[in-house]
């Protein structure tokens, strides 16, 4: 029996869990369910150890629990099998199973090679995985890593099993045989939560759902009496609405700026065509990891594609770098400042001048008098409020650090901007006026390509929403269709779409 | 087939390179040598003046395995030299046996500094080895401030001698192995090879990342240590500056092997492959100068400097040719896989490293 009370985790300003409670029966499968930002992922590092709650109480079979670190948790008896795999790359797969609790020989200590190796095989078996003990983990096919991080995760022999999204990348069989084996961990007693987004899965394995919204704990339904809308309705707040929708296909013939066709990245985008206008606003929305992050840095050049084809101004793009991309018109900016956009101990001017860079000749000038002057002109005309043109960029506020992005792409102009969820951390001021921004930069010809996590951004500033889901498009959003209740359930993938181009 | 799938299986090894490049720089001695490089004697002195660089490269790796590196060692190995030498002349009735454990206990002790320095204080590894092969420099020449002083001749006569024309200094060197080979079957190498391999992936094991780096940097130690004294017999007196330079020959000795420098790959064998390649470079181009170039051009002489420029150039194409080969594994593999990681190694989607 395990219990979470009034669990809070504040990362600086931004509170993952509020008051959050979950309790949990040994032998008891649930769900536990939220959408972006709910802080399901948080309540998985508290109970694993890798985040330190701020407050609240963990009771174990009536005791007072404190789960300080990895190994502490480990001790406890909670196993986690993580989203973004806890493997070691250039290990084996029975090294990498065994990691921190090999069996060894009694008086030597040593690794015992024959017993963990059988003991590995067996779970291999078990799960009916297809590889070999001595593979190493680099090597091997997202869905068997996804596989080798569960039975990872099952060798520690938890009480308590936590799988965070794992199913998201398995195939049908092998979540049979996942569900097969929980079941019957289930019956020896193990508790298992079961983190997930497929909302027809966790009819099929577990008997209760504990829903977060916002950090807090809303909802804790049985399963065998709730139906999928209502567990919607308690992670979004908004009834879901169904509805089939059909593109008009004619009007994109006049004026197409990009064209994606049948773009496959790895398993994480799979098969999106897309077309954009001239000056259009196209929202890329869905739950955070569905592939959008990753369709969009395939245009820009950061990550290759594996098949597909990109067009831009009907020339085929097919560059290996961002600075071919740059040049070839298009800009990007990213939510994630810190590591994606800014220099934080250059200047400002610097910060805004160097898209030029990479417009530029290598062995231009770029003298500091010269960059001040024509920065100083972006700042003025944006109200971007900041000290001296020469101050570092981490001197200002997030949301103008984040308009100094902005000015650096209104320097070079570029044809087609992507963005990756730009406002993320910004307050509510400063966000009205960068939407206001690409409103007014999409009238003027510019094309916006924007992921966002935010429903309500998406739903103002974007002319069409293209939904996301496992990877593919799942909604196409427009005119009377943008509605938060039809975006909602396009996220959660309840929504059909019967029109040819979109889906294959 | 069969054998295909294991020279597959060796090539993916890290070791590869390195036994290629041994060979290579074996034939090419061989063919600058001629017939003199088979004497026992020969032998005798490339193993004796290269043990102890082979030694440092072993611990050297173990700090590697962790992604870290310890630029402290050369140093810390001339630390043991002087004080082994210069404690039993410098205080009467000092042991000699005395001097010798002190001086290598004290190598393990700067070892275990470095790992509470990198591990516990989270100071960047080339900082705090850094700072600290200053701090045993200047501990070195408090205690002998100019090469002198005498390792008595029953001593170093063990280690220049050789038992039925094998060198003992190559039982030093096989004993270390064997010591290497029985402690890898222990899970704490392992937990530094996983703690290399991905830091964040192995806290989320369970393991504890800062017991693993000391423990990484303790083993380091030992193998200083041992290094030292190696260095002592071989020097036959105190010499407090020389072993510094021994440092970056080290770590470019475990590069060559096919230990990355980022971490989590590579061998102790690998160190001693890269460190014998290290040694006979040297041999190799000595006798290339005074030995085949003559034969055909007579009268032939030139300053020994250019013998260091083509050692070092072979050096150069060596640890590219190491690096390249360890690199086409890895993409191999991320080929087998899927591409959703960005070039640069990060992830690509939103989740942070940050835990």
């Amino acid at each position: 029996m395990l219990e979470l009370k009034n669990i809070n985790k504040s990362y600086g300003a931004v509170r993952a869990l509020r008051n959050a409670s979950v309790t949990l029966k040994s032998g008891e499968i649930i769900a536990l369910l939220g959408a972006n930002g709910s802080g399901k992922s948080t309540m998985v590092k508290v109970l694993g150890g890798s985040v330190k709650c701020d407050s609240g109480t963990i009771l174990m079979d009536g005791k007072t629990v404190d789960i300080s670190s990895s190994a502490e948790s480990r001790r406890l008896g909670f196993s986690v099998a993580y989203q973004e795999l806890s493997l070691i790359p250039r290990m084996t797969v029975c090294e990498n199973v065994m990691l921190g609790h090999y069996i060894r020989k009694k008086p030597s200590g040593r690794i015992d090679i024959e017993e963990n190796r059988k003991y590995v095989q067996e779970l291999l078996d078990r799960f009916k995985i297809e590889c070999s003990l001595d593979d190493l983990a680099s090597d091997l096919s997202p869905s068997v890593r996804s596989m080798i991080e569960i039975i990872k995760a099952v060798s520690w022999k938890p009480g308590y099993l936590l799988l965070d999204e794992v199913t998201a990348t398995l195939h049908t069989d092998e979540v049979e045989v996942l569900f097969r084996n929980m079941r019957s961990m289930a019956a020896e007693g193990v508790a298992i939560v079961m983190v997930t987004h497929r909302l027809g899965e966790i009819y099929e394995i577990a008997d209760r759902a504990v829903i977060l919204r916002g950090g807090e704990s809303v909802a804790d339904v049985n399963l065998r009496q709730t139906d999928m809308d209502t567990i919607v309705y308690h992670m979004t707040g908004k009834m879901p609405e169904s509805v089939i929708y059909k593109q008009a296909e004619a009007e994109f013939s006049r004026d197409r700026i990009l064209e994606v066709k049948n773009l496959v990245i790895g398993e994480r985008v799979r098969n999106v065509s897309m077309s954009v206008r001239r000056g259009e606003i196209i929202g890329l929305g869905g739950l955070e990891g569905q592939g959008q992050s990753q369709f969009i840095r395939a245009i820009y050049g950061v990550i290759p594609y594996s098949s597909g084809e990109i067009r831009l101004n009907g020339k085929i793009l097919d560059h290996v770098n961002t600075t071919e991309a740059v040049r070839a018109g298009i800009g990007f900016i990213s939510g994630d400042r810190n590591r994606e956009s800014i220099f934080s101990q250059r200047s400002i001017g610097e910060n805004i001048y160097s898209a030029k860079l990479a417009v530029g000749s290598d062995f231009g000038s770029a003298v500091t008098g010269k960059i001040n002057v024509q920065t100083q002109k972006i700042v003025d005309d944006y109200g971007i409020k900041i000290g001296k043109i020469s101050d570092p960029v981490s001197s200002l506020s997030g949301g103008n650090q984040q308009k100094v992005v902005f000015g650096r792409w209104i320097f070079v102009t570029p044809n087609v901007l992507l963005l990756d969820d730009p406002t993320k951390g910004v307050d509510v001021a400063a966000r009205h006026e960068l939407q206001k921004f690409l409103k007014n930069s999409a009238n003027r010809g510019m094309t916006v390509l924007m992921v966002s996590c935010d429903n309500d951004e998406l739903l103002e500033v974007s002319d069409r929403i293209c939904v996301f889901y496992e990877g593919r498009i799942s909604a196409v959003l427009e005119g009377e269709n943008k509605t938060e209740e039809k975006l909602v359930s396009a996220m959660m993938g309840m929504m059909k779409v019967s029109q040819e181009g979109v889906q294959e | 087939m069969k054998q295909n799938n294991t020279w597959m299986k060796f090539r993916r090894q890290p070791e590869y390179m390195g036994v290629v490049l041994l060979a290579v720089i074996i034939i090419l001695n061989i063919i600058t040598q001629g017939s003199d490089f088979f004497k026992a004697s020969s032998f005798q002195t490339i193993l004796s003046t290269n043990t102890p660089l082979i030694i440092l490269t072993m611990g050297q790796c173990v700090v590697l395995f962790t992604g870290n590196i310890d630029i402290s060692t050369g140093i810390t190995m001339t630390l043991v030299n002087v004080f082994a030498v210069m404690m039993p002349q410098n205080v009467p009735g000092f042991p000699v046996w005395l001097a010798y454990v002190t001086g290598f206990l004290l190598a393990v002790l700067i070892g275990f500094a470095n790992g509470i320095l990198v591990g516990y204080f989270r100071i960047p590894p080339m900082l705090a080895t850094y700072g600290m092969s200053y701090i045993v420099a200047g501990i070195c020449l408090i205690i002998c401030d100019r090469p002198q002083g005498k390792v008595s001749r029953d001593i170093w006569k063990i280690y220049k001698g050789n038992i039925a024309g094998i060198p003992n200094s190559l039982f030093f060197v096989l004993c270390l192995v064997l010591v290497w080979l029985v402690m890898k079957r222990h899970p704490g190498i392992k937990e530094i090879y996983a703690l290399g391999g991905d830091e964040k992936n192995t806290y989320l094991t369970g393991i504890s990342t800062v017991r693993t780096t000391i423990r990484a940097y303790l083993i380091s130690g030992f193998f200083v240590g041992c290094a030292g004294i190696a260095w002592t017999m071989m020097l036959a007196s105190a010499n407090p500056t020389t072993g510094d330079a021994k440092t970056l020959q080290s770590i470019a000795a475990a590069l060559l092997g096919g230990t990355l420098i980022s971490g989590g790959w590579g061998s102790m064998i690998c160190g001693v492959l890269g460190a014998l390649f290290l040694g006979l470079v040297t041999n190799t181009t000595t006798y290339l100068f005074i030995n085949l170039i003559p034969k055909f051009i007579p009268g032939f002489s030139v300053s020994t400097y250019y013998q260091d420029f083509v050692a070092q150039l072979i050096i150069l194409v060596g640890i590219t040719l190491s690096v390249m080969a360890n690199s086409r594994v890895r993409t191999d593999a991320s080929k087998a896989s899927r591409p959703d990681k960005t070039p640069s190694g990060g992830n690509s989607g939103k989740d942070g490293d940050r835990q």
